[in-house]
């Protein structure tokens, strides 16, 4: 699912502007990055991108196609979205219930749904907890769940909106698996929004979005390194780089390549 | 974290367990209305109602204390019903006489003995039993031939009828099995099972142009969410509680004050929690009163049949009974 | 000591099997201590802060604050505890409700009892101190940012003076400016007020960067109780505990391993690890 903004400005009635003249294009079967501190507008991008809200000027294209109104539903059936917090968006009784619900709103047969939730809690190891409820489960378990009931949809798409912000490091550390693993198997485009810069080592492009407008968009590598422009934005590179910075000295440069390939194995 | 424990459900997986739930609510229903086709005071055939509940009950394979627990909450009603009968039934054959005597002596024993009682209640186990047990006693007492001035001349008496006491016990009867029948329901059923099978047998009101799926899934949100919202509230409890807000103190106003302190925060976190669901719901294309498919779908098997004949069947005999 | 926990054991119900805290001994003093407390979810770690305010009581053995034996009873005078010991939760839509951020900064002190005046002196100077600047006062709590909302919050607690602070997760959510600007401020409340600070993380980072001492919860006991340097020098310690080293630590502990620097004490922090890397390299 290829998408694409074209100028697009948006703002709520009498608000200052929350996105101004975003341009970009995220391509097919590619895992992008949106990152960005708290407010920066990356939550309105991703509903813009839904349809949720429309924008104020400026075109939003998907498969090359003008999003319009009437074509808005056709598209978002193809996109899943896993938001931030676990618990509101644990809609069934059960784990079951809940991974069912969206296949009973797409009116998938029963045989087919049952299939469906075996297959997808397989993938994110929750197959064992299919009849607990969301009280007796942990804030990744929570939402691992909300991830195969996402993924069980089979959309082209998924978005993963701070997915991980609230949650302890084990509840990280599970999502993320499953964020990689997802990558490697299927050919489906991810979109992550995060505020946390080591969820982008493993993306193919990465936007850093501050006060509504793209300040920089480039490889993984490259904005890491951008140490100056990321403090501007409000965030923080990886340590490692940091390091790589100040180990400036040519006498360094065997450990600063070991540095490299730690900051994307560990 | 404290566990709030939603519905009575206990699973066994008996064959009641697994009797269609529509099946169990229209037989709930079948027996309410069974329970009042009996006759005023026909002992045998209310008493054959409650054999069958029993049935039932032992059945469900559930702990006869889970019952006994959800009888504990109406034995206060049933206890006052059955002393309302007895007194003021003023007719029929008196089988004993009670005369109150209100001398010094005896108002001093029935005061001590009410004064011991108060003081004990707090360390009683079962509090009402012993409450019934202090109450006769005191009466008691006060018709005891003892020696002292007599306060009153006129004697009071209580009388009690045969009949009051009959249609007491009727009563008692009547409520109780009624009570048994609904217990076995919320026991062997899940909520979300009621809840389903209250969707399933309210289909009919579609052609009305009433979406009562609507109404079943804000009743599943709810179940889902009540017990969430507990633990918010007693996190919100706790946060005002540590800014000093002390429940136990403080005139009117003050108190005003507390109260709003922790319904502003549980209504900013439930909007809050609503708005946010409301979205991933839409987002995984939810839309209100459209079709769905059910991944929980009910199927009756052959023994719903049967168990549907045995409850009509009886249902049928009490209405035939009672018209011939 | 300031807080005293000698055998304490705690359930939420009498039901329970296992004790949600079990055999706590803990001893923490009102000045100069930065507490880290660690452990993974469902350990304990919130309901043993809960027990420092009060807000619990213990199921048994003895628990003295301020010199107050805590017992299992009804209406007995916490109110002075709670104003000693601030509890800040992680979440400050749980406790904001007025109309304004100043009033509710008030909030607090008005009932410990002070005076209105008395109180709002104490929160303007509260304000001033977080970086709250005047033009919020006057807004509706509701309508700030997150990051604003648990400047408030803080500022709601910290108002009425308390001689120790606990904080329950305070950068969860926070994005890395702002957990920047939170952490920094704490640190400065500490070193100015001297006042015991109290930190309920998940950060190994804060546990390396900020505090001196460490408690680690494991299904309800206390398994480690120390300074945060002894924590990270025991990798099988660690391992057991379920813990991770800080992440600058596990890059030094790599570089160890593949033969490029060598340390007594595993590096903590940045700095720690440059000067490694370049004392190395120089000798």
């Amino acid at each position: 699912m290829k998408i694409e903004f074209r100028n697009v400005t948006f703002k709520y009635e009498d608000d200052c502007d929350l996105l101004t003249d975003i341009s970009f294009v995220i391509n097919s079967g590619e895992m992008t990055s949106i990152i960005g501190p708290n407010g920066s507008g990356k939550s309105t991008i991703t509903k813009l991108i839904m349809g949720i809200l429309t924008p104020l000027s400026g075109e939003i294209y998907i498969n090359n196609t003008l999003v319009t109104e009437d074509n808005i539903n056709d598209f978002r059936c193809q996109m899943g979205i896993i938001f931030q917090n676990p618990d509101n968006q644990f809609v069934g009784l059960t784990v079951k219930d809940d991974i069912a619900f969206g296949l009973e709103n797409k009116q998938i047969e029963r045989n087919e749904m049952i299939t469906l939730i075996d297959k997808y809690s397989k993938l994110v190891h929750m197959n064992n907890f299919l009849n607990h409820n969301p009280e007796n489960l942990s804030g990744g378990q929570k939402q691992r769940v909300a991830i195969a009931g996402v993924l069980a949809m089979e959309t082209e798409m998924v978005i993963f909106d701070e997915a991980t912000s609230m949650l302890d490091p084990i509840g990280v550390d599970e999502i993320n698996k499953t964020l990689k693993m997802l990558k490697k198997q299927a050919s489906k485009t991810i979109i992550s929004i995060t505020h946390n810069i080591e969820e982008i080592l493993y993306s193919d492009n990465v936007l850093v979005i501050n006060n509504g407008t793209i300040v920089a968009q480039g490889k993984p590598k490259d904005i890491l390194f951008n140490e100056s422009l990321l403090n501007e934005a409000g965030l923080d590179t990886i340590e490692t780089v940091k390091l790589i910075n100040k180990l400036s000295d040519s006498k360094y440069e065997s450990i600063v390549s070991d540095l490299w390939t730690l900051t994307f194995n560990m | 974290m404290n566990k709030i424990a939603f519905g009575q459900f206990v699973n066994t997986n008996s064959i009641i367990h697994k009797m269609d739930a529509r099946i169990k609510i229209i037989g709930t229903i079948l027996f309410m209305i069974t329970i009042f086709l009996v006759p005023t005071n026909n002992f045998y055939l209310l008493g054959a109602l409650l054999v069958f509940a029993l049935i039932l009950i032992l059945l469900t394979k559930v702990q006869l204390s889970k019952y006994l627990k959800s009888l504990k909450s109406i034995v206060f009603l049933l206890v006052f019903a059955f002393v309302f009968q007895v007194i003021f039934r003023n007719n029929g054959t008196v089988i004993y006489i009670h005369y109150f005597k209100f001398t010094w002596n005896n108002i001093v024993v029935a005061s001590f003995i009410a004064a011991i009682y108060l003081l004990i209640r707090k360390y009683l186990p079962m509090k009402f039993i012993f409450f019934v047990l202090t109450t006769v006693l005191i009466i008691y007492i006060l018709g005891l031939p003892m020696h002292g001035a007599i306060l009153n001349q006129n004697t009071i008496k209580l009388s009690i009828y045969e009949e009051g006491l009959i249609s007491g016990s009727f009563i008692i009867l009547r409520v109780l099995t009624l009570i048994l029948f609904t217990t076995i329901l919320t026991l062997t059923t899940k909520p979300t099972e009621l809840n389903n099978a209250i969707e399933s047998l309210l289909k009919p009101l579609e052609l009305l142009h009433i979406k009562t799926s609507v109404f079943a899934m804000m009743v599943s949100i709810a179940l889902r969410f009540i017990p969430t919202l507990f633990l918010e509230a007693d996190k919100i409890l706790k946060a005002q509680a540590s800014r000093g807000v002390d429940f136990n103190e403080g005139n009117l106003k003050a108190k005003v004050v507390q109260i709003i302190s922790l319904l502003v925060p549980m209504f900013v976190v439930s909007f809050k929690k609503a708005d946010e669901l409301a979205i991933a719901m839409e987002a995984r294309g939810y839309i209100p009163g459209e079709k769905r498919t059910k991944l929980n779908e009910m199927k009756l098997q052959f023994s719903d049949f049967i168990w549907l004949f045995i409850f009509v069947g009886i249902f049928t005999t009490y209405i035939l009974l009672r018209i011939l | 000591m300031d807080i005293n926990f000698q055998h304490v054991n705690f359930k939420y119900d009498k039901k329970q099997k296992i004790n949600t805290l079990n055999d706590i001994n803990l001893t923490i003093s009102k000045e100069n201590e930065f507490i880290t407390i660690l452990g993974h979810t469902g350990s304990g770690k919130s309901t043993l802060v809960q027990l420092m305010n009060a807000l619990i009581l213990p199921t048994s053995g003895s628990l003295t604050i301020f010199n107050q034996e805590i017992k299992q009873k009804r209406n007995q005078p916490l109110k002075e505890i709670r104003k000693r010991i601030g509890l800040v939760f992680q979440f400050p839509e749980y406790q904001l409700f007025e109309e304004t951020v100043l009033k509710d900064i008030m909030f607090g002190p008005v009932n410990f009892g002070l005076n209105m005046e008395q109180a709002k002196q104490q929160a303007l100077d509260t304000a001033k101190l977080i970086g709250i600047s005047d033009d919020l006062l006057e807004r509706a709590p509701f309508n700030l940012s997150g990051g604003q909302k648990r400047k408030v919050a803080i500022a709601g607690i910290l108002a009425s003076n308390p001689d120790i602070l606990i904080f329950d997760e305070p950068t969860v959510g926070l994005d890395p400016k702002g957990k920047k600007e939170l952490l920094s401020l704490l640190d400065k409340i500490h070193k100015e007020t001297h006042k015991t600070i109290i930190i309920i993380t998940h950060d190994m980072n804060i546990v390396a960067n900020y505090s001196n001492r460490s408690i680690v919860l494991k299904e309800g006991n206390i398994v480690f109780d120390g300074k945060p340097i002894d924590l990270f020098n025991n990798k099988t310690m660690l391992q057991s505990m379920n813990l991770d080293l800080p992440y600058i630590s596990r890059v030094a502990e790599n570089l160890k391993a593949a033969g490029k620097i060598n340390y007594k004490s595993v590096p903590l922090t940045l700095d720690e690890l440059y000067d490694c890397i370049t004392g190395d390299l120089n000798e």
